[in-house]
């Protein structure tokens, strides 16, 4: 049978990467192959408990969605408007779709490797863009449905489970991502020719915004749930929400379309049945204008990024001059920020990871969180362990990262540069270690500083705390880069895959939390049970994670030299 | 220089090795061809040499040391130009070359001449404070190449080194590894291109389904297969051939 080319396409970019490899995981099929049965065995486990892993972090998201989700129907139902689930869970999810994707769009549609031979082949330029969109819609269609899913359980709940639920429900899954996809599509065309800064950095652009969508929302859910916690006056609360509730629905067309598809609502005169039509009709059109619009000019584009002449560069002035020549170990921690620095993603992910307590602050500011939080410290602030818990939030902000436990993933299409250098293991894991460290410790450093300017925590905390944040970060550090040396995802065609869907980044995060656990569990019992000042068990906690470092570092380094020496 | 001996390389129990009892000696000096059609095991051998592979079995001498129990001491002593040119794309070529330098802890006037020198050879002085990321496939090959000559090693071990690479540039590199061998250095390169190795080459060594099938200076394999008019070309077809039809004679017994 003749295939389309497009499905041809389509399917080509997936062809030799199985669905669990995408995430790190071990392929069923390779597994199989492996020829020791203990190692065999060993694999099959492995995955089985990463996979549940995932499950159970997907899981807890969801049904933490399903609970909000629940709030704001039985809030619907007392405004008389069914379905506000669904009504915000559809605008938050082409929201955070459309940001999401314009943050990858460029690279699937305009910029990925494989277009440079795909440019060449007798296809239409066309077919080359519908497959693209299809694999956009590929990639991201999970975020629609991860936010969308818990808002159809919460109406399932209050109304009941119903065939048009169910039916229309899995239509809305499948055509809703498709509006704000071809939308992402659009908006990185506009930069697709560009390579100025404003072009090479439209993802920045497009994560600062998701960023700042996030905020704002979170601002405005938190100060809502503020006043509606604290405020006694439920009929002024449920008066104000239905304003909202009222101008979203005459602002959002589409949105109160897709919750009429969901569910019915006698007083709108319109049934579920019309609602999908209108729906799919009014999206499908826009869709087609916005992709038609999107695929200008395409085949222009794609020759402007894949072609070398255009894009080399003339520095103006002097040429660059070496200025000293650096140690080993100082190249080295160079070369890990070259890598991080190579792809957006992964300066995007690593970076705002470090700059988590910043975002916080902002958005409590918007949310006017601030003075809840400062009652709360002060609160807090009495307790003898107060200073612990001040140093375990920054150090979990400082450990709890994918900056070590995808660090060996990120290099693989260049690993081996690294590896034919006559460089010793030891090298390159401390190399990786002080990336860590500068990165996050100078972010701990930081917080910790001006935590204690601002915080009754006592400066002279920092004498112990300072040497306990290195130890903790660099036994992190450690386990992480041991997860990431055992099994680096050695294939990846896209940034995002070797970061944000590696599943050695969730491992490493875990196994930073267990050491938390352990380092807070230790404080309970030092300062509570034996009773130890706070400045005494924080130097025997220091002491006891140095001694920790010594395992780790060993452990590490024959993991390690899997990769380097014992190749 | 290079010593290999009874090496085996399979990547598959099922499979048939990519490299097969394998022996190989070259001297210093030299410049030695590997030649061998596509698969057959050129890139496996090289890896090996390098140190990127591990063989199942035999041994890899390389200026004397043994390619896994002294990796590290093994690479310092080699300059090696893979065949697919991959760099960290965000440095600009002079920032990577003095990466390179800093790996192999070369001071900073020394590295500042060589830089000049090897740049302005290949005629990459110009792009050298660009981004790697905007150069051709050529000149990335053309920075590979400097940063294996960066470094003074010992041996140079090229894969596919002329691949991308304008014709003054093909040149200069022939000029370079015959100037490296003239000061006591070795070249192991790969290639397809037979009238190169039959110009530059001391010795050659061709190599197919694993196994190595002839080996020696171009004079004594033309006298080993009585083909004294022969060209290189024709030889290496005349003996992969031969391997194929034996081969064939053999699954038909």
């Amino acid at each position: 049978m003749k295939k389309s080319k497009l499905m041809i396409l389509t399917r080509a970019y997936s062809r030799g990467i199985g669905f669990w490899q995408q995430f790190g995981l071990s392929d069923t099929k390779s597994i199989r192959a492996e020829q020791n049965p203990l190692r065999r065995l060993r694999r099959q486990l492995v995955n089985v408990l990463l996979m549940l892993l995932l499950l159970v972090a997907l899981a807890s998201v969801a049904v933490m969605l399903v609970i909000n989700f629940l709030q704001i129907e039985r809030i619907g139902a007392m405004l008389g408007i069914n379905g506000l689930s669904v009504l915000t869970s559809s605008v938050l999810a082409a929201l955070i779709l459309f940001l999401l994707a314009t943050y990858t769009a460029g690279s699937t549609l305009f910029k990925a490797a494989d277009l440079k031979f795909l440019v060449t082949l007798p296809v239409r330029a066309d077919t080359i863009f519908l497959s693209r969109i299809l694999l956009h819609y590929r990639t991201n269609v999970i975020v629609y449905w991860a936010l969308m899913l818990p808002s159809y359980i919460a109406v399932g709940i209050v109304h009941g489970l119903s065939v048009q639920l169910i039916v229309n429900g899995i239509i809305l899954l499948l055509t809703g991502p498709v509006l704000p996809l071809s939308c992402s599509a659009l908006f990185s065309r506009l930069f697709a020719k560009n390579k100025s800064r404003v072009g090479r950095y439209v993802e920045l652009v497009a994560f600062g915004l998701l960023i700042v969508s996030l905020a704002v929302l979170q601002g405005l859910m938190t100060r809502w749930a503020r006043t509606g916690f604290l405020d006694i006056d439920p009929t002024q609360i449920l008066a104000s929400l239905s304003t909202m509730a009222d101008k979203a629905i005459s602002w959002l067309p589409l949105s109160v379309l897709q919750t009429r598809m969901i569910v019915s609502e006698e007083s709108a005169g319109m049934g579920p049945l019309v609602a999908t039509i209108l729906h799919l009709a009014s999206a499908g059109i826009a869709t087609f204008f916005i992709l038609r619009i999107a695929a200008t000019d395409y085949v222009s584009v794609l020759n402007f990024n894949v072609s070398t002449q255009q894009s080399v560069k003339k520095r103006k002035g002097s040429p660059g001059k070496i200025e000293k020549q650096r140690s080993m170990l100082s190249a080295l921690i160079t070369k890990e920020f070259a890598v991080i620095n190579g792809h957006n993603a992964f300066m995007f992910e690593l970076y705002a990871e470090a700059f988590v307590p910043i975002i916080l602050i902002a958005v409590y500011s918007v949310g006017g969180l601030m003075t809840d939080i400062s009652s709360a410290i002060a609160f807090i602030s009495d307790l003898t362990l107060f200073p612990f818990i001040f140093c375990g939030i920054l150090l979990a902000v400082a450990s709890i990262t994918m900056m070590s436990s995808t660090s060996i993933s990120r290099e693989t299409p260049l690993l081996d540069i690294i590896r034919s250098l006559p460089i010793p293991t030891k090298r390159h894991v401390q190399a990786k270690i002080a990336a860590h460290l500068l990165m996050f410790g100078t972010a701990f450093v930081f917080y910790t500083v001006i935590g204690m300017l601002l915080l009754p925590v006592g400066f002279m905390h920092i004498v112990w705390m300072l040497p306990l944040g290195a130890t903790v970060m660099i036994i992190s550090s450690c386990l992480g880069l041991a997860i990431d040396y055992m099994r680096p995802m050695y294939q990846w065609k896209l940034p995002q895959q070797a970061i944000k869907q590696n599943v050695n980044g969730i491992i490493g995060m875990v196994a930073s939390i267990v050491v938390l656990g352990i380092f807070g569990g230790l404080a309970i019992l030092l300062v509570q049970v034996l009773g130890l000042s706070v400045m005494l068990s924080g130097f025997i906690l220091a002491l006891l994670g140095a001694l920790m470092t010594i395992p780790a570092w060993k452990v590490l380094l024959q993991v390690a030299s899997g990769l380097y020496e014992n190749i | 220089m290079i010593d290999i001996e009874a090496v085996t390389k399979r990547y598959s129990p099922n499979k048939r090795p990519a490299v097969d009892l394998l022996s190989l000696h070259v001297d210093s000096g030299e410049i030695f061809g590997f030649l061998g059609p596509n698969g057959a095991g050129k890139s496996t051998t090289i890896r090996m040499m390098v140190g990127l592979l591990r063989q199942d079995t035999g041994t890899i001498k390389v200026c004397g040391y043994d390619n896994i129990a002294q990796n590290v001491e093994m690479k310092r002593c080699i300059g090696y130009v893979p065949d697919e040119p991959l760099f960290y794309e965000n440095m600009s070529g002079r920032k990577y070359l003095d990466f390179i330098s800093d790996v192999f802890d070369i001071d900073l006037d020394t590295r500042i001449a060589r830089i000049a020198k090897w740049a302005g050879r290949f005629s990459l002085i110009d792009a050298l404070d660009d981004k790697i990321s905007s150069y051709s496939r050529g000149m990335k090959q053309k920075l590979g190449v400097i940063a294996a000559l960066i470094h003074d090693s010992r041996i140079l071990v090229l894969d596919e080194p002329m691949v991308g690479l304008d014709p003054k540039s093909a040149f200069v590199l022939k000029e370079v590894m015959r100037e490296f061998c003239n000061t006591g250095g070795t070249v192991f390169f790969s290639t397809h291109v037979m009238d190169v190795a039959e110009r530059l080459c001391d010795t050659v060594g061709i190599i197919n389904k694993g196994a190595l099938i002839a080996s020696g200076t171009f004079a004594s394999l033309k006298e080993s297969t009585g083909e004294n008019q022969a060209t290189l070309e024709q030889l290496f077809l005349e003996l992969t051939d031969e391997e194929v039809e034996t081969n064939d004679t053999h699954s038909r017994v």
